[in-house]
């Protein structure tokens, strides 16, 4: 079976490094893997520009059959909700599948001396799909860190505020939404698995990081800063996936 | 005024009709808690006057919380959606808020060869 990644806009936007060392990572286990940096157009989709979407949406699929990928390994939410409702490719989240091959060696455990205890925003396009969220606790436990979870999480989870372009219409509500997120969880210490929840949850008055942080980054103690709000700025965010495809081109 | 689809308005009246008012869904949707009114009094206005405000319908975070909690499983968003998209298409393609000019211009700048790549695994 032939598989490619996609990191999706986000992510993209937020951590190029953290995207090139993950597909260098699955590609130890996918040595064919393709890669696939476009855009699902999901934001089309949500404002209601349906014909702008599926001429946007087919050609993702176009480049996605182009590669001959039969599974693709998805690593934003959004994009695998929307990818889910094709019948062309069959989509994988990352978590599950990182889950299933293991962290790298040199993360395991890397946290157990950790006085970290998270909780978890899980991303609401995927609320009803349990096997990321139980590979989303089994890894940030693998990792050594203590979880504390929500009671409004899993397939209960609330929208961090950003979800169907609420932070373009109506950003005032949006951030109501994100500090009431923010406030409905057990600790203010967050791991997401969308950059667009982790900067959601910044904004909400929390400190959040991304779950690739975790791996691939410094072990977090109690009272230590989160990553910058980097989404925040047009202009790092474009300037980040502009970067990512340069990584890309070299992994 | 917005022509709406029979489909959308088909939507809204199963809404207006089938809630409850119970407003379990309100509870935890800022959205929702903050607009007010029940879903049977929103769509039923909606039905019977044919407008909705546009900052309403693009408010909904799309994200299906109310539909997990509402007793009678009523899709909220599906209908916010189909309304969106009447939004567009009853109005020539226009935008019905300019601060959604900026979706199309990420979407335009999205498909730039400076932030797409693709490349077949060997």
């Amino acid at each position: 079976m032939r598989h490619g990644f996609m990191a999706g806009c986000s992510l993209s936007a937020y951590c190029p490094e953290y995207v090139g060392k993950t597909v260098s990572y699955l590609k130890q286990f996918y040595p064919e893997l393709s890669i696939i940096q476009q855009c699902c157009g999901k934001p089309l989709y949500y404002i209601g520009e349906q014909q702008k979407f599926e001429k946007q949406y087919n050609k993702l699929l176009d480049s996605i059959d182009d590669c001959q990928v039969d599974e693709i390994i998805v690593a934003c939410q959004g994009c695998l909700s929307m990818l889910r409702q094709s019948e062309r490719v069959k989509s994988v989240s990352l978590w599950p599948v990182l889950a299933k091959v293991g962290l790298p060696a040199a993360a395991i455990g890397k946290a157990k001396d950790s006085d970290m205890v998270f909780t978890i925003q899980d991303s609401c396009p995927t609320r009803n799909e349990t096997d990321i969220h139980q590979a989303v606790i089994q890894l940030l436990r693998e990792l050594g860190y203590q979880v504390k979870l929500a009671k409004l999480s899993g397939k209960n989870t609330l929208c961090c505020g950003m979800g169907g372009m609420c932070g373009v219409a109506n950003p005032k509500l949006a951030h109501d939404a994100m500090v009431h997120r923010v406030e409905t969880l057990p600790t203010k210490n967050i791991v997401t698995y969308c950059a667009s929840c982790r900067s959601a949850m910044m904004n909400g008055g929390g400190q959040s990081w991304h779950l690739l942080d975790l791996i691939w980054g410094p072990v977090v103690m109690q009272g230590d800063h989160c990553p910058e709000n980097v989404l925040n700025s047009t202009f790092i965010s474009w300037k980040n996936r502009y970067r990512t495809k340069k990584v890309l081109e070299h992994v | 005024m917005i022509k709406y689809s029979a489909a959308t308005l088909a939507k809204a009246q199963y809404i207006s009709e089938t809630c409850s008012a119970c407003r379990r869904c309100q509870r935890d949707c800022v959205f929702l808690s903050q607009q007010g009114q029940t879903p049977d009094q929103l769509f039923g206005d909606f039905v019977t006057t044919g407008k909705m405000d546009p900052k309403i319908a693009y408010s909904c975070q799309l994200c299906q919380h109310c539909t997990l909690v509402c007793p009678h499983k009523l899709d909220l968003a599906a209908a916010f959606l189909a309304i969106r998209q009447d939004l567009i298409t009853q109005n020539h393609g226009r935008l019905p808020l300019k601060q959604l000019n900026g979706v199309r211009f990420n979407q335009i700048f999205s498909n730039f060869k400076l932030f797409t790549y693709t490349r077949k695994g060997d």
